[in-house]
């Protein structure tokens, strides 16, 4: 032993350890973080990008007043635009959450190997939220950019009789920095809110969640729920005028989509559970075992990334029940404001679809590219046990689709239950609206498969270049 | 915070002293649901001293080792630390963000993995309890190198962790445990990711930056030739110490 160390003397521990000289250590990060933080930042973009695009475009419909537009329509233009935002919450939300469970991925076992050194909470609650409000930031400054960008592109979308120009795509500055501010808030607190949960533990122990019961309680109370909902519109909407019909529309809506969000976990649990037990032989029975795994692994992240999928199906089987039947009744008498409505209904599901695809097709791509480095060693594993590279494709298009498939029609049926004289209605005197929201599902699941193909370039550089282990 | 919580216990006395254990546990109790991990353990670790803890795989090595290191707070029992700079407290009743205090200033750890951050560069690694503890960035750094140098480590101080061997890498560790000069070094399984040379390498840098210096070294080991070149040896079957000898 050198001598010199043995003479040191004992430092001073009594200290507050300093952010300023920790955070640069600790948030740079090794190269493949670097590579991988590019993720969340793409995912914030996206979220902006569209959040704001969104935003804007529900203050054109709350201030029509100023286009022009008969005043006994702004009520209902205001209500559908409320509809549309509460639609389009559940799919952005999924991102943004997407978004920060990227930004704080690699993040557990770093501060449990810090907390066993000693450091305190605090300083860690403080260096996840500067990581994660950090990539929340630049991904928001890159979003506000993809947003004027594209802009003048969603200005060329028609409604109460025109284009409505960039102008109207573009939110005022007090919504922009408030939906900038929500943004970057709400990636602050869930990182420290996930941080709370992991619950630091010095040993990086993460103790999973025992799954809880598959209990048939949930399935009944679900169904009296949707039940009641259904009930609730038929007498309400019966009564009432438009704008109280589509007030009760969004609160079903909204009741709907928290009873799928509620059973959603718990329904991908069950089936997985089941999908486990089955057995069988060959090469499906494995990708069925490992996706099965994979999703019981933690059924809530599965479902959140499905639960946009749900919500488009839900609202579209809903929706697209109502508009059929608006298009054989009104066929008659109608003014040309009624008939401007029912267009613009029609352009503003279409765009809600088609923004809530778009978001799910960035949720599911950032969140596949994301498994790709979680699962690295899973991966890593089945490959040097022999697996071919198509079989890992086919297992990790399983985890996504097979849970989705189930969704999707459940939600589906649901939808149909919660409006079933509608449905029941158009089903027989419009089946093609029906079948153009059966169409536009159908394009949903591909969006998804393709989004899950458009990683497949990362694992085989994972594969390629496994990183040593530490 | 610690200075409050600190108690009157039947061990402790004026800091200073050294006629007395660094730690001493008291019938630790430690259940996982079912599990009995620790069923009464008691022990007494003094300075200058390495003791090797032995037993089969599931016998409570590591358990006791993070209760003793105030990872894990026991169900029972006591576990009363003396550091001479800071005086003796039962670590049993600290919650768990004075715990972590302690373990910054009085503990240090090696553990088979190292629990090292591959993002970090080995030099980072070993100035994280400094920083932690409130030292400035340079002069932590300056006291990290020289102590990667006594464990011949210099040359390596800017390498990251996936460009360094097995044995390095633990080097790096011991050099992280040591810097910040504690009573008690807790290593679980320090060589076992090791070949026997590398790690009989390791061992003796363990044991001169520990015991060699006044201070207490705990080693859980699977390795009968790791467990003879400690003073003593503790045996553990089933939550009980079942043998404890020199
Ligand atoms: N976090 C935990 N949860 C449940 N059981 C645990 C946990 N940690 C340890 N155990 C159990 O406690 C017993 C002792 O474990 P441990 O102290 O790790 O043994 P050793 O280190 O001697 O192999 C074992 O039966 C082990 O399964
Ligand atoms: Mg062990």
């Amino acid at each position: 032993m050198n001598a010199a160390a043995t003479q040191l003397h004992t430092p001073d521990l009594t200290g507050r350890a300093r952010l300023r000289d920790l955070a640069p250590l600790l948030l740079r990060g090794g190269p493949a973080d670097r590579r991988s933080r590019l993720l969340p930042v793409a995912a914030f973009a996206v979220v902006t990008a569209l959040t704001l695009t969104v935003a804007g475009g529900a203050e054109f419909f709350l201030r029509l007043d100023e286009v022009g537009v008969d005043s006994s329509y702004q009520g209902v233009y205001a209500a559908l635009a409320c509809v549309a935002l509460v639609v389009l919450a559940v799919p952005l939300l999924a991102l943004c959450g997407s978004a920060v469970r990227l930004s704080t991925r690699r993040r557990d076992t770093r501060l449990s190997s810090m907390r066993l050194l000693g450091a305190p909470r605090r300083l860690l609650v403080r260096l996840s939220v500067l990581e994660a409000g950090g990539l929340a930031l630049a991904g928001v400054l890159v979003g506000v950019v993809g947003h004027l960008v594209l802009a003048p592109l969603v200005g060329t979308v028609r409604f109460v009789g025109g284009p409505i120009g960039t102008a109207a795509v573009v939110p005022s500055l007090p919504v922009a920095f408030l939906t900038i501010a929500v943004l970057v808030g709400t990636a602050v607190v869930a990182a420290a809110l996930g941080l709370q949960k992991v619950a630091i533990t010095p040993l990086g122990v993460r103790t999973r969640e025992l799954p809880a019961g598959a209990h048939w309680v949930r399935a009944v109370v679900a169904l009296v729920v949707i039940g009641a909902i259904s009930l609730a519109g038929r007498s309400l909407g019966a009564a009432g005028s438009l704008l109280v019909a589509v007030l009760v529309v969004v609160g079903m809506l909204g009741a709907g989509l928290a009873v799928l969000n509620v059973h959603g976990p718990w329904l991908l649990r069950l089936l997985s559970r089941r999908s486990v037990r089955r057995g069988g032989s060959g090469p499906g029975a494995v990708t069925r075992l490992l996706a099965a795994r994979t999703v019981l692994d933690d059924p809530r992240a599965v479902w959140r990334q499905v639960s946009g999928v749900a919500m488009v199906s839900y609202v579209s089987v809903i929706v697209g029940a109502g508009l059929a039947l608006a298009n054989l009744t009104a066929a008659g008498d109608r003014s040309p404001a009624d008939v401007m409505l029912t267009d613009d209904l029609r352009t503003g599901i279409l765009l809600t679809i088609a923004i809530a695809f778009a978001t799910l097709a960035a949720s599911i791509t950032v969140h596949a590219a994301a498994e790709v480095f979680d699962r690295r060693d899973l991966y890593v594993a089945l490959d040097r046990l022999g697996t071919p590279r198509a079989q890992l494709e086919r297992t990790r298009r399983q985890v996504v689709l097979r849970p989705l498939f189930t969704v999707c029609l459940v939600s589906a049926v649901a939808g149909a239950v919660t409006v079933l004289p509608l449905t029941g209605a158009a089903l027989v005197l419009d089946p093609l609206t029906l079948l153009a929201v059966v169409g536009a599902l159908g394009l949903g699941l591909l969006v998804v498969r393709l989004a899950v193909g458009a990683t497949t370039p990362l694992l085989r550089q994972v594969l390629e270049s496994p990183e040593p282990v530490v | 915070m610690i200075e409050r919580t600190e108690l009157k216990h039947p061990f402790s006395g004026p800091p200073g002293t050294t006629e007395r254990p660094a730690l001493c546990a008291r019938a630790l109790t430690k259940t996982y649901g079912p599990t009995v991990a620790l069923a009464g353990v008691s022990i007494e670790l003094w300075p200058g001293e390495a003791v090797a803890v032995m037993g089969a795989s599931g016998s409570g090595k590591s358990t006791l080792l993070h209760c003793l290191a105030g990872v894990l707070a026991p169900d029972s029992g006591a576990v009363v630390l003396h550091d001479p700079r800071h005086g003796s407290l039962d670590l049993a009743g600290l919650d768990a963000e004075e715990r972590a205090a302690v373990r910054l200033r009085s503990f240090g750890f090696v553990f088979q993995q190292g629990l090292l951050l591959p993002e970090l560069t080995a030099v980072e690694n070993v100035v994280l309890p400094l920083m932690l503890g409130g030292v400035e960035r340079r002069a932590a750094q300056a006291r990290a190198a020289r102590w990667m140098a006594t464990l011949g480590l210099a040359g390596l101080e800017e390498r990251r962790l996936g460009q360094l061997s097995g044995g390095q890498q633990q080097r790096v560790a011991i050099a992280r445990a040591q810097v910040a000069d504690p009573v008690v070094v807790f290593a679980d399984e320090p060589t076992g990711a090791l070949d026997s040379s590398t790690s009989g390498e390791v061992m003796s840098a363990l044991l001169s930056s520990t015991r060699d210096r006044g201070r207490t070294l705990v080693v859980v080991t699977h390795d009968p030739l790791v467990a003879e070149t400690c003073d003593r040896v503790v045996h553990l079957a089933d939550g009980l110490v079942r043998g404890d000898g020199r």
